[in-house]
């Protein structure tokens, strides 16, 4: 159905070509998938597919559609392309001007928009939220409209760019569930990049790894999984859990992609026996030291008004210091509540009772906290926020790590953010200097907020889903990184759905239900414990 | 979708209205005006608080009073302060013109309550889709902007630990959030521009998704809008509704123009209010 | 549950704020309403007890005239009064008894005033006279009465042109300049006034002060000017020189009732306020009523003067007069007015700086009053005091001149007294006025006495007597007509001068509270309710209040603009006045808002100048908007306002029928200019003549 030939693209003004002699044919009704580690090029060559989106660079080589080649001054609405952001790509205030929007442009009386998106609505379960503001939407209903309202213009190729990155894995994986139920009942074809490959690299029909601007596997999933296992590559670490675990390159047989497969494998409990083994002694090391109490929270109550229902409901936490400590829960559960009320960001004249008990020292629930100017203190708390881009400020990267420390850069002369960065793992932003913030990839946003706060020094480190975007490198960069900042003494607490990187860092975890903490835990021992609300590892370990 | 009234009655029937409030400065048409206002109000499900009142109360006071300090226009000197003459046409004046603010106060929010965005679009309509697709927008952006504020807020007392202290530091933080929305904005208009591109804006000439017709109900209620509208103003070219302030305060109450300019007005007011079928529709979407 | 106790006590404190505010300011409200305060402060036993002690020594007097007359009672004595109502003693009684505060029905004596009203042709001060008596008894007007320039020239008739316009008969702050101007011009070098010759006559001093006075309670202290305070302060020196060992005061001589009289109303006419107490104190009041009560026969009666030391022969005009200094003077010390004559207050406060116009130039402004006396009194001086004046001054020669005729010297020559009896019936030659004018004043004296060669000649038996007499009697017959109510009216008049400016601005603070109030019940009903808008309303409400109070509010002098039209249109429109402004309607259906009149100017005077003042004396409200250097566009007169009748309507003026070409603010005039502002509908096209 689309096929590119020979395709090289620069973008005007780089040095380097972002695409170099791509070539690849989609056929139709086929699942595409595309991988590779953070700029590899898998973002330009969804663009390419899309003539509208196409940006300014030269190009060589050509795309066909429907054996038709495409300049970039072609409209192909049959194209459909979802990009990451859900907040930003709803154009319209109402769901059903959302879905009728796409009609309008290509200048579709009323009477057949009405039609269509009566059926669209029906189809995809709208019809209660069809009257609905948009801006009331969660940001995987959002994403959901923006894929019905694309499918509403009969479009056969649907282009998805890192769709759920700013979902959480929970609606992430819905969202892939109605993906392939989509591909499965209406056959159109499907080229997705992503990083987050746990649970779609097995349901691939194709799975092209890219790095460097250039295709370095494709194939079936199992064979691309294979492929990069053997080669050890950096990026294996984003390949399903189960591909990683039960892999033995000795064995000769494909890689698992899929649970399903691992389970259905005959030698299944060997295998669990062998990967048990190889993992348990790198957990009996992490055993943490007792270093007291570094947060105290006591009987908080917390509502955002007077009528609706508290947000937190007498809750008590004792956080350890010097630990990594985890909070874990479903949606709306008060994670990011809790967060903010520890860190006294929380907007005045709100509910709440109780006592906050941060590093001996106690406080209210409500009201904001001032900033302590007192001259050389510490300061305590540094609290990363989901959006991290709200910490973005300047017009480049260098100014934004200085800005606010001007002082201690000052203090640390020459060379002194490059060394800091070097020695937290944030080299790769050391390229980056001259570049907006806004242009840095979701992983490297993260490394740049996380680079602010631990450049004020903190004592305690609040980081609210800081994998949110992040590829599978960029997740274990900061694993190593909270490692090392526990080994200074910092107390981290991590609000994450990210149960396999909770496991990977952290101590201790809690679990948060309707505004209650239900269970604190050592982590390992919670994550076996869980049956249903564990990780992936401990779902393919369990017999 | 079946709708009872026509966006664009209701379009109607507020521009009229509100039209006339503002036009005639006359006391018995501000109270005809008020009182058919407060019944919407009440349809429209709102409360009537005692703070309502005595906002209004205090506005009408405070323009009241400070009218005659900036005019000494008028023929009747009350007394003289600091050499200004405080004249009765002035303080009249100042009255008149607080009741007019407060009525069309009380109208434009009944205006906003029933005219949603929804009916703004068809309001527009295909004719004027540039208009209706940039409002439609606009209501979008405007609490994602304001949302988006709050975080920016938010992440940046978070970082700091805690929020700014002296007048100094909220100052700079200010205006360091402003860049940041700034910025923060500009981001966001391009990846709409970028969907809305995916999306085939600009493909092809742009339809406009009518969802409303208009009905039997709907014509008739505009007719009869524009008819009570061409009363009124017939009613004020024949010589009635007039309310003089300056050089001093007269209300001509003489003939049946006057008689006849009030009651259209009235009707004007109450207009669709005559059908249950709109006050329920009104309901139920509010409910 | 913390939170929302906390606001309900926070909120319980505003409110608690606010009611005791209210309540403090309805208490200042109530507590400053003129009197009740005034007497709060002032009245002390002493005060209080000699009061009493001189309104029983009036009743006493009473007494005597009632048994004298015949007749039973107050009422009947009032009744019996009528017959010769508007003349000497009668009115001298009927204001006593006013004054006293006496409860009567004073209708009959009113009507027979205004018969004697009808009299065709009266003098200025029978005119004047009347009008006081008129507003004494409650009538803001009578046709045909008061004139509004002098045609005589005399001091008795400026004196009472001063009286009147205090009363009400001012058409504008200028003429209360014109006419105390005029009375400071005919000050003597000690100080006193003298109906004719260099030396100051007590009576006519006291006559003058009693005038300043209600020139002083008209204007108010401010605008009266520091002019007139050291008139009044040189007039009361005088008065103590001229004080007897004993207290007494002596006319042409010979120590007297009347002359005693004369003075307390003087020191009456002053409240405490107007004047300071060292200037006050300059007369020895407790001495001057010892004095005075040493006339008291054993009847009750005043005699005029005392034969071998005792007080033997009532005299009805001296009883009647010391009546009346006593009762003022009681209701002087109670705190109340001590003005025999009721006070109005002034319009408009004319600043000083345009007050300076019309006071400054003496010479001008002296010229000016002669001139409008003269002109006045070629047209009016024969008609006066035939009939009148006949009766009057024989009667004053054969009651009061015929005990003291051994006692007046025959060093005033003939001459002289002719020209006395001339000034008795208005005019005076005292003043700086050019040749011509005295010239024709003698004529019209010489005129007057030929008319009246009997009177003369009663009258000139002696000169010294006459003039304290014939003062008096002319007094007496301009202030006699005054009916009961006079009294409380003078009171009510010269309250509401006071308070009605207070009560304003209590009003607009008790408005400002209100206000204050609702802002801080809305912002406590408000869902988004703020400390710093509580703390917002509370500064700006002080603030409000605050300039309030550091505010200068005046009334405006008549209270519609329909009495100011009418009241307007008798003025005369001509003489030799400096510059003529005509604030001119040319629309449809609406009358001219001044017609032409007559304005005296400085040299600095801008064509806006004159506006703003004549605007300010006729109560016409001006909008206008005046830039940094000085150019001023006026918006709006008198309610008509730039657009108001199409986009080329608004306000021009003419200067010598010329449509200007600048500003009103930069034109300055020079005399004989006319300047016109006229509404033009079509950017001043329609206005040129």
């Amino acid at each position: 159905m689309i096929q590119v030939e020979n395709m090289s693209f620069t973008y005007s003004g780089a040095a380097r070509p972002s695409l170099s002699d791509i070539s690849l044919k989609i056929a139709p009704g086929e699942f595409v998938l595309l991988c590779g580690p953070t700029g590899c090029g898998k973002s330009t060559l969804l663009r390419m597919l899309k003539p509208e989106l196409t940006p300014a660079g030269t190009r060589t080589g050509r795309v066909v559609y429907k054996d038709r080649e495409i300049g970039t001054e072609d409209r192909l609405p049959e194209i459909g392309f979802v990009m990451q952001m859900p907040e930003q790509q709803v154009v319209t205030d109402r769901v059903w001007h959302e879905l009728a929007f796409g009609l309008e442009n290509l200048g579709v009386t009323s009477d057949v928009i009405r039609r269509r998106s009566a059926e669209i609505a029906a189809y995809f379960d709208l019809e209660k939220s069809f009257e609905k503001d948009t801006n009331a939407l969660s940001g995987g209903e959002k994403q959901q409209l923006v894929v019905a309202s694309t499918m509403i213009m009969g479009c056969k190729v649907l282009l998805l760019d890192e769709p759920t990155s700013q979902l959480d894995p929970i609606a992430a994986n819905r969202f892939f569930l109605w993906l392939e139920q989509l591909r499965r009942e209406f056959g159109i074809t499907i080229v997705l990049a992503e990083h987050h490959l746990e649970e779609i690299f097995g349901e691939a029909d194709r799975v092209i790894y890219m790095d460097n601007g250039r295709i370095k596997a494709q194939g079936k999933p199992a064979q691309v999984a294979h492929d990069l296992l053997l080669g050890g590559d950096a990026f294996t670490a984003a390949l399903p859990t189960v591909s990683r675990l039960f892999f033995d390159s000795k064995s000769g047989r494909d890689p698992f992609v899929s649970l399903r497969e691992a389970k259905a494998a005959p030698d299944h409990e060997t295998l669990v026996a062998a990967a048990k083994a190889k993992i348990t002694g790198r957990e009996q090391a992490s055993a943490p030291a007792d270093a007291g109490t570094a947060v105290s929270l006591s009987n908080v109550n917390f509502g955002y008004d007077e009528y609706s229902p508290a947000v937190l409901n007498k809750l008590s936490l004792d956080i350890p210091a010097g630990a990594c400590t985890a909070i874990v829960g479903g949606n709306g559960s008060g994670k990011s509540t809790l967060l903010k009320v520890i860190a006294g960001v929380v907007p005045d004249k709100k509910y709440g009772a109780g006592k906050v008990k941060i590093l001996g020292e106690t406080r209210a629930v409500t009201g904001k906290k001032k900033k302590d100017k007192t001259a050389g203190a510490r300061q305590k708390i540094s609290f990363l926020m989901q959006d991290v881009s709200t910490l973005f400020t300047e017009e480049t990267v260098y100014e934004e790590i200085v800005s606010g420390v001007k002082e201690k850069v000052a203090a640390g002369g020459e060379g002194f953010v490059e060394n800091f960065l070097r020695e937290n793992g944030f080299a790769a932003l050391t390229d980056h200097f001259k570049q907006h913030p806004y242009d840095l990839s979701g992983g490297e946003q993260q490394m740049l907020g996380l680079t602010k706060l631990l450049l004020r020094d903190p004592q305690i480190l609040l980081l609210d889903e800081p994998t949110k975007g992040m590829d599978a490198v960029a997740k274990e960069q900061l694993a190593a990184l909270i490692a090392k900042k526990k080994a200074d003494g910092m107390t981290v607490i991590l609000v994450t759905h990210d149960l396999d990187f909770a496991e990977l860092c952290a101590d201790y975890a809690a679990m948060l239900f309707r505004g209650e903490i239900l269970s604190k835990e050592r982590a390992d021992r919670f994550f076996a414990d869980n049956v249903f609300y564990t990780t992936h590892k401990n779902r393919a370990l369990n017999v | 979708m079946r709708v009872y009234l026509h966006s664009r009655t209701w379009f109607l029937y507020f521009i009229m209205v509100i039209v006339i409030l503002m036009t005639f400065w006359h006391p018995i048409l501000l109270l005809i005006s008020l009182e058919s206002g407060l019944l919407w109000w009440r349809i429209l499900g709102r409360r009537l608080t005692a703070g309502h009142i005595f906002a209004a109360l205090a506005i009408i006071g405070l323009l009241t009073v400070a009218n005659p300090l900036i005019s000494s226009n008028g023929a009747t000197i009350l007394f003289y302060l600091n050499g200004r003459a405080i004249t009765t046409e002035a303080l009249a004046y100042g009255f008149l013109f607080a009741s007019v603010l407060v009525c069309t106060l009380l109208w434009c929010v009944i205006l906003s309550d029933v005219m949603t965005t929804d009916r703004w679009l068809n309001v527009c309509g295909r004719r004027f889709w540039r208009t209706g697709l940039v409002l439609t927008m606009v209501f979008r952006f405007f609490p994602l902007f304001t949302k988006q504020w709050q975080k920016i807020r938010e992440g940046q007392e978070a970082l700091e630990g805690g929020s700014p202290v002296g007048l100094k530091e909220t100052f700079r933080m200010t205006k360091r959030e402003l860049l940041c929305m700034l910025t923060w904005s500009l981001e966001h208009g391009f990846v709409t521009a970028d969907a809305m591109l995916a999306r085939g804006y600009g493909a092809a000439r742009r339809t406009f998704f009518n969802r409303e017709n208009y009905g039997a109900t709907s014509i008739g209620i505009a007719l009869a809008i524009a008819a009570a509208f061409a009363a009124v103003i017939t009613a004020a070219a024949s010589g009635g509704l007039e309310a003089q302030i300056y050089p001093y305060v007269r209300i001509h109450m003489d003939g049946g123009f006057d008689i006849l300019g009030f009651a259209a007005f009235f009707l004007l007011c109450h207009l669709p209010m005559i059908s249950y079928k709109v006050i329920r529709e009104e309901r139920r979407m509010r409910s | 549950m913390q939170n929302k106790m906390r606001r309900r006590r926070h909120n319980l404190i505003l409110w608690s704020l606010a009611v005791v505010l209210l309540l403090t300011s309805f208490f200042d409200a109530f507590s400053s309403v003129g009197p009740v305060r005034r007497v709060f402060a002032d009245t002390t036993a002493e005060r209080t007890s000699t009061a009493e002690q001189l309104l029983t020594k009036c009743r006493e007097a009473l007494s005597w005239k009632m048994k004298a007359a015949g007749v039973a009672s107050e009422q009947e004595l009032l009744d019996a009064m009528a017959a010769r109502a508007g003349r000497s003693p009668e009115d001298w009684y009927v204001l006593a008894m006013a004054k006293m505060g006496l409860k009567l029905d004073y209708t009959k004596y009113a009507n027979a005033l205004f018969e004697v009203c009808k009299d065709p042709e009266p003098t200025d001060v029978e005119q004047y006279r009347r009008y006081l008596t008129a507003r004494a008894m409650g009538y803001e007007d009578i046709p045909g009465t008061a004139p509004e320039k002098l045609k005589d020239k005399g001091i008795m008739s400026a004196i009472y042109r001063g009286y009147a316009v205090a009363a009400g008969r001012a058409s504008s702050s200028f003429v209360y300049g014109e006419t105390q101007s005029a009375l400071i011009a005919l000050k003597l070098a000690d100080g006193g006034y003298a109906l004719m010759g260099e030396t100051s006559d007590v009576d006519v001093t006291a006559f003058v002060l009693q005038a300043y006075g209600a020139l002083l309670g008209a204007q108010g202290k401010n605008a009266a000017g520091a002019e007139l305070a050291t008139a009044v302060s040189d007039a009361f020196a005088v008065l103590g020189k001229r004080q007897s060992a004993d207290g007494g005061y002596a006319s042409f001589g010979t120590a007297n009732a009347e002359s005693g009289a004369m003075v307390l109303l003087a020191l009456a006419a002053f409240s405490d306020k107007d004047i300071a107490a060292e200037v006050r104190n300059s007369v020895n009041a407790s001495a001057l009523i010892a004095a005075t009560d040493r006339f008291q026969t054993a009847k009750g009666g005043y005699a005029h003067a005392l034969s071998d030391g005792v007080a033997s022969m009532e005299n009805d005009l001296a009883t009647a007069q010391v009546m009346c200094a006593y009762a003022a003077y009681a209701s002087y010390l109670k705190g109340a007015s001590g003005r025999l004559y009721p006070v109005k207050a002034a319009a408009a406060p004319v600043e000083p700086t345009t007050q300076k116009p019309t006071q400054k130039p003496t010479e001008a402004s002296t010229e000016e009053t002669t001139a409008k006396k003269t002109e006045a009194s070629t047209e009016e001086t024969t008609k006066k005091g035939t009939e009148a004046s006949a009766e009057e001054t024989t009667k004053k020669g054969t009651e009061a001149s015929a005990q003291e005729t051994t006692a007046k010297g025959t060093e005033v020559s003939a001459e002289e007294t002719t020209e006395e009896t001339a000034e008795v019936s208005t005019e005076d030659t005292t003043e700086t006025s050019t040749e011509a004018s005295t010239e024709e004043t003698r004529e019209s004296s010489t005129e007057e006495t030929t008319v009246l060669p009997e009177e003369t000649t009663t009258s000139t038996d002696s000169t010294e007597s006459s003039f304290a007499e014939t003062t008096t009697k002319e007094d007496s017959n301009e202030t006699t007509p005054s009916t009961p109510t006079e009294g409380s009216d003078i009171e009510k008049s010269e309250d509401s001068s006071s308070t009605s400016a207070g009560t304003v601005r209590w009003i607009m603070t008790a408005v400002v509270a209100g206000l204050i109030l609702l802002g801080l019940l809305a912002n406590t009903c408000s869902k988004r309710r703020s400390k710093v808008t509580y703390v917002a309303i509370l500064v700006l409400g002080a603030a409000a209040l605050i300039f309030v109070w550091m505010s200068k509010i005046t009334l405006p002098e008549h209270a519609t603009q329909k009495q100011q039209q009418t009241y307007l249109e008798r003025l005369p429109a001509q003489g030799e006045f400096r510059i003529e402004i005509c604030i001119d309607q040319r629309v449809e259906g609406e009358e001219m808002l001044l017609t032409s009149r007559l304005v005296t100017v400085s040299e600095d005077d801008t064509v806006f100048d004159i506006l703003q003042r004549v605007a300010m004396a006729y109560g016409i409200a001006i909008d206008y908007t005046k830039s940094m250097v000085g150019t001023v566009y006026v918006r709006a007169i008198g309610g008509h306002a730039e657009f108001d009748r199409g986009a080329g309507s608004g306000w021009v003026f003419l200067v010598n029928d010329a449509l200007a070409t600048t500003d009103a603010g930069s034109v300055k005039l020079s005399a004989g200019d006319v300047v016109r502002w006229a509404y033009t509908l079509d950017l001043g096209k329609d206005v040129s003549p």
